[in-house]
C-alpha cells in the first residue's frame, strides 16, 4: 500500500474514527484503524465490535492496499503534524506502516492482516434522508430521560417507533419519562412495526458523529445506518431487541377526568427552583408545590442544616390538588428542554405522574413522578395531662 | 483561664483479647489470638502473643507459624460491643462531647474541664481508673489540640500509656516523629516519601504545601497540615449507624458463582435484618471481593430509591458480582447497604408491586426469627448448599 493524502482531507475523519475505539483497554484489533487505499480514495475504517465507522477521502493511491494501525497513535500523529501532504507506505514485509511527511518519517508497526473484518456496507435500495440537526435536537430533549441501567422499570434504550401518522421518541428512566413527535412519512415508512431501540451508549457515539448536514438513515434488520449525503462516511450500530415497556399505561393517566392543571411562566419557576435548590440536601432534594391560595403558586424548601425557602409567583390553576413534591434538580433539567415561555403542569394526584408540556413545544411531552411526602417531626411534646 | 483546645484519645488495650482474658481466667498471661481457622485474619492480639510478632489484621496462619503456642479463639462481637457500651458510658462521666471513632476508640473534648478533673494528666489517670473499675480492662490515653494527635499519643506509651502533648510542644514531637505514624500515611505514599528522603514530620516541612500538592494531589497539602499539628478537633457525638454490611472468608478460594451468590444470599439477609431492626433504607448497595491473590475490590451501584428488603439487596449484589470481572479464585465475599436518608423518596412510574410482597415476606420471616431462633426457617436456595 503506498497513497498520498493532505492532513485537512483526513484529520477530521480520523478524529472520529479514533473516538470509536477503545482508549486503553480492548484487544488489540479494536485498538486498530484500518486503511485501505482503492480507487482514488483512502478509506478509514474502525469499530468497538458494535459501533462501525467508514470514512473514505481523497488521495493519490500509487499502490493499493490494506494495512492496520494502533489507531491512537496514528490519529495523535496525525493530529500533531503540520498541514500539507502525507504519504502513508507499506513497507514490503508488511510488518510497518511509513508515515512521512516533509523530512517527518515515522515507522508504525502494523496490526496482523486477518485481524480485518469486512464493515457492515450501507445497505443498497431502501434510505431515507433526514436533517442531522433535527436527530441532534431530538436527541436532546429525550436522552436526559434514557435510563443509565436496564431495570424492570427502565431500560438503558432510546426508543423510535411509528405511532399512525406520526413517530414517536421516548426515554425512560423509571421516574421520568419523555417522548418527542414528529411527523415524518420517510422515516415512519422505513421503522419496522415494533420499533427500534438503540443503547444509551451507542446513541452517545452517535451524537458525536452527527452534524446539522442533511444525513441518509437506512435500517437493516440488525443495524441502524448513517451516511452523510455525499457517501464519504458512514456510522452504524447494532439495534437492541427487547420488549420496551409499555408508556402508554402512564401516558394515558394524564388524559382522565379530574386531573389538575397548573400553569406557570417557564423563566420565573427555573429561576425560583435553581434558589431553593440551595435548600435542599441529600436526604431532602425536593421543593414542595403548595396549591391552595388561588392564582398563586408557592414554592417551599427546608433542610435540618440548610434553613428554609419559601417563594410565591402567580400561576394559574385548576384542580382539587393542594400540594405536591419534585426533585427540584431534575424539574429544573426538565424546564431546560422547553422553549415555551409557560408550561403547563398536567397533575394525576399528589403521587401521580405529572406531565409538562409547552405551547410551543408541539409533541413535547415529558412525564415526572413527583416525590413521596413524608411529613418529618423535628419536634414532639407530650400532651399535659 | 486556659481556653486551647484539648482532644482526648482513648485507646483499649488489645481490647478482644483482653475482654476474653476477663471473661476466662484461664487465658490470663497467656499469648490470647483472636481469630480462627486458617483463612481468616487476626482481629487482636494479648501482649503475650505480641512478643512473638503476632500483630493484628496479619493472616492467621501466619500467626500460628510466628506463635504455636497461642491460643485461638473466635471473636464474640455481641460481648465486645457490651463492653464498649460500659466503656463510652465512663468516658460520658467526663465530657459530654464523646465522639465513638471505633468498638474501643473514642475521643473525648475535654476543654474546659480543668476546674471540675484538674489537668489533663490527671484527668487522664482518673479516666483510666474509671475504665479498669467499671470493666476490669486496661486503656492508653493521649491528650493534644487535635484529633490526630491525640490517638498518635495515645500508641505513643501502650499498654496503660498516657501521653500528653500540650500547644506549645507539638512543634517539638512531630519534629522527629517518623512520618509513617501520622493517619493515612502507608503503604504506598511512604515509598514516594522515601524517595524524597523525607522520614520524619519535621522533614515534610522541608517542602512547601505547593511541592506537596503537586506530588500527592489534595492529601499532599493534609500531610503538610498535619506535619505542621494543624488538624480537625471537632467531635461528632453520638456518630449514627453510616452503613450496615456481612462478609465471610471461606475455607477454601472460590470460583463457583452459584456458591458464591449463595453466600451473598445469607449475607443480604443478615444485613436486610438488621436495616430493618434499626428502621433504616439505603440507596446504596456494596460488594466487596478479595481475591486469592489477597487484591481487593468493592463495587458499589446508588439505587433510585432506598431498600431494605433481603431479595433487593441480593439481586443488587448479585448484579454487580455479575458485571465484575473474576479472573482469580474468590477468597473473601461481602455485601453491605450504606447511602440511608430517611428523606423522601421519588416515585416510580411503574411501581414494583412485587416490592410490597418482599416487605410483607421479610416481616413475617423477622418475626418468626426472632421469636424461634434463626435456623427455623431458611430459603430453599440455601438448602442447596447445605447438602
Amino acid at each position: 500500500m503506498f497513497v498520498k493524502v493532505t492532513r485537512t482531507d483526513i484529520i477530521e475523519g480520523l478524529q472520529k474514527s479514533a473516538n470509536i475505539i477503545p482508549a486503553k483497554t480492548g484487544a488489540a484489533f479494536l485498538r486498530t484503524i484500518w486503511l485501505s487505499a482503492e480507487n482514488g480514495a483512502l478509506r478509514i475504517m474502525s469499530t468497538d465490535s458494535s459501533l462501525e465507522f467508514v470514512g473514505s477521502y481523497r488521495a493519490e493511491v500509487v499502490e493499493q492496499g490494506l494495512c492496520g494501525v494502533q489507531g491512537r497513535s496514528f490519529f495523535d500523529l496525525v493530529r500533531k503534524l503540520p498541514a500539507g501532504e502525507i504519504q502513508l507506505k507499506l513497507d514490503p514485509t508488511g510488518q510497518t506502516l511509513l508515515v512521512s511527511q516533509a523530512g517527518r518519517n515515522y515507522k508504525l508497526p502494523t496490526s496482523e492482516k486477518s485481524w480485518f473484518q469486512p464493515f457492515a456496507e450501507f445497505p443498497q435500495g431502501e434510505h431515507v434522508m433526514w436533517s442531522g440537526d433535527f436527530l441532534q435536537e431530538l436527541i436532546d430533549r429525550v436522552f436526559f430521560c434514557v435510563s443509565d441501567e436496564d431495570t424492570m422499570e427502565a431500560m438503558a434504550c432510546m426508543y423510535m417507533r411509528a405511532v399512525e401518522e406520526k413517530v414517536e421518541v421516548c426515554g425512560l428512566n423509571g421516574h421520568q419519562f419523555a417522548m418527542c413527535g414528529f411527523v415524518n412519512d420517510d422515516v415512519r415508512g422505513m421503522l419496522p412495526p415494533e420499533g427500534v431501540l438503540i443503547q444509551k451508549k451507542y446513541v452517545l457515539e452517535l451524537k458525536k458523529w452527527l452534524t446539522a448536514d442533511e444525513i441518509e438513515l437506512a435500517i437493516s434488520q440488525k443495524r441502524l445506518f448513517f451516511r452523510t449525503q455525499d457517501q464519504r462516511e458512514s456510522f452504524s450500530l447494532p439495534l437492541s431487541y427487547f420488549q420496551y415497556p409499555d408508556y402508554k399505561s402512564f401516558v394515558g393517566k394524564l388524559s382522565t377526568p379530574g386531573v389538575s392543571e397548573l400553569q406557570a411562566e417557564k423563566a420565573a419557576l427555573s429561576e425560583a427552583l435553581d434558589r431553593i435548590s440551595i435548600f435542599n440536601t441529600d436526604n431532602n432534594r425536593c421543593t414542595y408545590f403548595q396549591l391552595e391560595t388561588p392564582g398563586q403558586l408557592t414554592l417551599q424548601s427546608q433542610g435540618n442544616d440548610t434553613g428554609a425557602a419559601t417563594e410565591s409567583m402567580e400561576a394559574g390553576f385548576a384542580g382539587e390538588l393542594k400540594k405536591i413534591a419534585f426533585p427540584t434538580r431534575d424539574l429544573l433539567e426538565i424546564l431546560g428542554h422547553f422553549h415555551s415561555p409557560k408550561v403547563r403542569f398536567t397533575l394525576t394526584g399528589a403521587e401521580g405522574p405529572c406531565g409538562i408540556t409547552g405551547e410551543d413545544d408541539a409533541d413535547y411531552l415529558v412525564i415526572i413522578m413527583p416525590m413521596k411526602i413524608v411529613e418529618e417531626t423535628y419536634y414532639s411534646e407530650e400532651a399535659s395531662a | 483561664m486556659d481556653s486551647a483546645k484539648r482532644i482526648l484519645h482513648v485507646d483499649m488495650d488489645a481490647f478482644f483479647a483482653s475482654v476474653e482474658q476477663l471473661d476466662d481466667p484461664s487465658l490470663r498471661g497467656k499469648p490470647v489470638i483472636v481469630g480462627k481457622g486458617d483463612r481468616g485474619v487476626v482481629s487482636a492480639a494479648s501482649y503475650e502473643a505480641r512478643v512473638y510478632g503476632v500483630r493484628s489484621a496479619m493472616p492467621v496462619v501466619q500467626a500460628r507459624k510466628l506463635c504455636p503456642q497461642g491460643i485461638f479463639v473466635g471473636g464474640r462481637m455481641s460481648r465486645y460491643a457490651e463492653v464498649s457500651r460500659q466503656v463510652m458510658a465512663v468516658l460520658g462521666e467526663f465530657s459530654p462531647l464523646v465522639e465513638q471513632a471505633s468498638v474501643d476508640e473514642a475521643y473525648v473534648d475535654i476543654t474546659g474541664t480543668r476546674t471540675l478533673f484538674g489537668p489533663p494528666r490527671k484527668l487522664a489517670e482518673a479516666l483510666q481508673a474509671r475504665v479498669r473499675e467499671a470493666t476490669g480492662l486496661s486503656c492508653s490515653v493521649g491528650v493534644a489540640p487535635v484529633k490526630f494527635l491525640a490517638k498518635i499519643a495515645s500508641d505513643f506509651r501502650k499498654p496503660s500509656g498516657v501521653t500528653i502533648i500540650e500547644p506549645e510542644d507539638v512543634a517539638a514531637f512531630l519534629q522527629d516523629l517518623p512520618v509513617g505514624k501520622i493517619p493515612g500515611v502507608g503503604g504506598k505514599t511512604l515509598p514516594r516519601l522515601a524517595q524524597l528522603g523525607v522520614r520524619t514530620c519535621g522533614e515534610v516541612l522541608r517542602y512547601s504545601r505547593q511541592f506537596w500538592e503537586e506530588h500527592l494531589g489534595e492529601w499532599g497539602r493534609v500531610l503538610h497540615q498535619r506535619a505542621q499539628g494543624l488538624g480537625s478537633a471537632e467531635l461528632t457525638p453520638h456518630s449514627e449507624m453510616k452503613s450496615s454490611s456481612a462478609e465471610n472468608t471461606f475455607a477454601k478460594d472460590v470460583s463457583d458463582e452459584e456458591e458464591l451468590k449463595r453466600w451473598l444470599l445469607r449475607q443480604s439477609e443478615r444485613v436486610g435484618r438488621d436495616l430493618r431492626k434499626h428502621g433504616l433504607q439505603g440507596r446504596t448497595v456494596t460488594l466487596k471481593l478479595k481475591f486469592e491473590d489477597f487484591k481487593h475490590i468493592t463495587r458499589s451501584r446508588t439505587l433510585a430509591e432506598p431498600i431494605d428488603t433481603d431479595l433487593e439487596i441480593f439481586r443488587t449484589a448479585c448484579d454487580l458480582l455479575d458485571q465484575t470481572e473474576r479472573r482469580k479464585r474468590i477468597r473473601l465475599i461481602g455485601v453491605g447497604v450504606s447511602n440511608f436518608g430517611g428523606g423522601s423518596a421519588q416515585l416510580s412510574l411503574m411501581p414494583d408491586e412485587n416490592r410490597e410482597r418482599l416487605k410483607r415476606l421479610d416481616k413475617a420471616v423477622d418475626s418468626i426469627r426472632d421469636r424461634h431462633g434463626r435456623s427455623l426457617i431458611k430459603r430453599g436456595k440455601l438448602f442447596e448448599g447445605d447438602q
